[in-house]
């Protein structure tokens, strides 16, 4: 499905701002670190408690190539 | 991310320490006129200069703590953030000063041209064929990105009657600068197409194909001036920094990711529409946010969101190999 006009204009200026701005490598194709990875998979089934997910947020803030692996998640589910 | 030390000095000031900021801001932009003297090209230089003096003098008292506090986000130290605005106005009063000031159409004037009036057109079409041939050939500077510009030029200036372009222009801001937009974001629509070739003008082979191209590649997107691409990243390090790590999280998966918002709704607990509601609020503070920094580092400038987007666009082409 092609997102919506605005979507897709949002996408762009985020994807440059990761790489220019943040460092960030690229957004597919990153592992993240195995306590990352145990969170995401916790997060995608739903079984993280929603007091947590504050701080959640907060680390993938920090650490966008990591969503990669969550949204993989989330489209098979 | 990590905030540069002279954003914490700054944010450490009061209001009544405004004599303080004083010094500490003259020391700290002290070396700012000084780097610009080996600007070779004397006129550039004494642009630069004087595009430099009018931003200190921005930048001091009660006033000028107020606006850096408020456009300053401290991505990099302050002598490189006020260097980025000292170019990128300097830019502008030349670009200005090359092309003309802003050549006023007058909303009698647009009726006349609604209407076909034939001595308004006569008159208009030339005129307008200079402003955008300005702003188009700033930026297409091989021979098939200049071919390419000049059919954008015709295909625009015939669309503002043939296909009612006219009719979208609302009479907000200057007209002027609204036809060269939508000409200049046909023109990198153009340079972002597969389509799209450049070539250096020198002799083809035999398959039809720029010798020079085979020996050195030509780039994969037209060159962007690194005042413009630093001016970017700034612009978005004071947008995107302002949003929550909750609404980045959601933006990135919905439109980076292509994560649908009905599967992020039910996994947050929410109604479909609040992602969707969230998104476009996002998508409007972002917008204001850039339009805002756009104004505090160059006030006569002109670049809006769409423009902002091209560009995103355009480095992401070139980042990609999408060119």
């Amino acid at each position: 499905m092609t997102p919506p006009p605005d979507d897709r204009a949002l996408g762009a200026l985020l994807a440059f701002f990761d790489h220019y701005g943040a460092d960030v490598v690229g957004h597919s194709g990153v592992t993240p670190d195995p306590a990352a990875q145990a969170e995401i998979e916790q997060f995608a089934a739903g079984e993280m408690p929603s007091e947590q997910w504050d701080a959640f947020f907060a680390r993938m803030a920090d650490r966008p190539e990591w969503l990669g692996a969550l949204a993989a998640l989330l489209k098979k589910s | 991310m990590s905030v540069h030390p002279h954003r914490k000095q700054l944010s450490g000031f009061q209001p009544e320490d405004v004599a303080v900021f004083d010094v500490w801001f003259a020391e700290i932009s002290a070396g700012l006129i000084a780097s610009f003297d080996s600007i070779a090209d004397p006129a550039d230089r004494t642009e630069t200069i004087a595009a430099a003096r009018t931003l200190i003098a921005e930048c001091q008292g009660a006033a000028g703590l107020d606006f850096l506090s408020e456009n300053y986000s401290g991505q990099q130290s302050l002598p490189a953030w006020l260097e980025l605005c000292t170019r990128r106005r300097a830019r502008s009063a030349a670009s200005r000063k090359a092309h003309g000031p802003d050549d006023p159409v007058s909303p009698e004037y647009l009726e006349k041209l609604r209407a076909g009036d034939p001595g308004t057109c006569a008159d208009f079409l030339p005129r307008a064929r200079h402003w955008l041939s300005a702003r188009l050939f700033d930026i297409a500077r091989d021979p098939r990105s200049r071919e390419a510009a000049q059919g954008v030029i015709d295909d625009t200036l015939s669309d503002l009657f043939g296909k009612d372009l006219l009719a979208k222009f609302h009479g907000t801001g200057s007209f002027q600068a609204w036809l060269c937009r939508v000409a200049e974001n046909r023109l990198r629509d153009v340079f972002k197409s597969g389509a799209f070739t450049r070539t250096t003008g020198f002799p083809q082979d035999d398959q039809g194909e720029p010798i020079l191209d085979r020996l050195c590649p030509a780039p994969e997107a037209p060159e962007i001036d690194p005042v413009v691409l630093e001016t970017l990243k700034e612009g978005l390090n004071h947008a995107f920094n302002r949003l929550s790590p909750k609404e980045l999280f959601i933006i990135r998966l919905v439109s980076l990711h292509g994560v649908e918002q009905q599967a992020l709704a039910r996994l947050l607990g929410v109604h479909p529409g609040t992602i969707s509601k969230l998104i476009s609020q996002a998508t409007a503070r972002v917008s204001q946010h850039l339009a805002a920094f756009m104004k505090s580092i160059d006030p006569d400038g002109d670049l809006d969101l769409s423009e902002y987007v091209g560009l995103a666009e355009h480095f992401r082409s070139a980042l990609h190999g999408q060119g």
